[in-house]
């Protein structure tokens, strides 16, 4: 059965401020790593951002680059592929999300499929505001033998986020996301 | 005057000078100071500059060092940021893909 949410983005009404910043505890997922046959697990720090930014290249792509690169508090990234469809499970992935009922955070797409025989689909995307500002995002995609989870935290701009894909070589449309 | 009286005489022992003391300390004492030796100040200067050099040149590599270590870390973060941005990428991708698919009510 599938189950689709979509919450409108004029729905998602300013959280209470929060002294809480958009950043999850992602060492929940640690233990899969060990079952994954491959994996990528990126941690990017303010500190490290700001170390990078003055190697950017120059020119406009460049100095959009850098200014996000100052704006971003962080950027954390888990993605685990298994040879078992079930080696991880539902469980895993609430260990997470449990932390996404904290004040601040909305989840504005939700998209959840379970089969007959107990596999599941899960992908959603959460916002993090604090004081009326974009504070962070948090994007999930569970599929069976599959998992990715990304934690973005600072004043998420998409278009500045593809231009700093640009100035990185990747490519710089965002798909999914209203640009 | 015969030999005796002439070598007698000769041997006579005879009260030294009174200064004579002072003076032979005197002669020893500028006997025993050196000499000053041509071009001591430009060796000194020569010193000097090789001690500069020396920092210079490892104040230089460390720097050179500390600037290399720098790149490859910026390096080794845009890699990684790069590769962030893909994941995010094809995780968008996956959302995208599933709210485009007409709902499936029978199950899978």
């Amino acid at each position: 059965m599938k189950t689709l949410t979509i919450v409108a983005f004029a729905l998602v009404i300013p959280a209470a401020a929060s002294a809480q910043d958009g950043r999850l505890n992602l060492s929940f997922l640690d233990r899969l790593a060990d079952r994954a046959t491959e994996k990528q697990e990126i941690t990017i720090t303010p500190e490290m951002l700001t170390s990078a930014s003055p190697f950017v290249p120059g020119g406009p792509k460049g100095d959009a680059a850098r200014q996000v690169m100052s704006e971003l508090r962080g950027i954390y990234v888990r993605s685990y592929e298994f040879d078992d469809p079930k080696a991880y499970s539902m469980d895993d992935v609430n260990a997470v999300r449990k932390q996404l009922s904290a004040p601040g955070w909305r989840k504005v797409i939700s998209n959840e499929e379970k089969g007959r025989n107990g596999e599941f689909e899960l992908q959603e995307i959460y916002f993090f505001q604090s004081d009326g500002k974009m504070g962070g995002i948090f994007i999930l995609n569970a599929e069976p033998g599959e998992l990715q989870v990304v934690n973005i935290v600072g004043p998420i701009d998409f278009a500045k986020l593809a231009a700093l894909g640009g100035v990185l070589g990747i490519p710089t449309n965002l798909p999914g996301i209203p640009r | 005057m015969n030999i005796d009286h002439e070598l007698r005489d000769a041997l006579r022992r005879k009260q030294a000078p009174p200064d004579l003391a002072d003076r032979v300390l005197a002669r020893i004492n500028t006997s025993a100071a050196p000499a000053p030796r041509a071009g001591h100040g430009s060796s000194m200067a020569m010193r000097w500059l090789a001690a500069a050099a020396i920092v210079t040149l490892t104040v230089g590599g460390a720097e050179r060092y500390y600037t290399q270590q720098k790149a490859a870390e910026a390096a080794r973060v845009q890699e990684e940021l790069r590769m962030a941005l893909q994941i995010t990428n094809d995780a968008l991708a996956v959302v995208q893909s599933k709210l485009s698919q007409p709902a499936d009510n029978g199950g899978r």
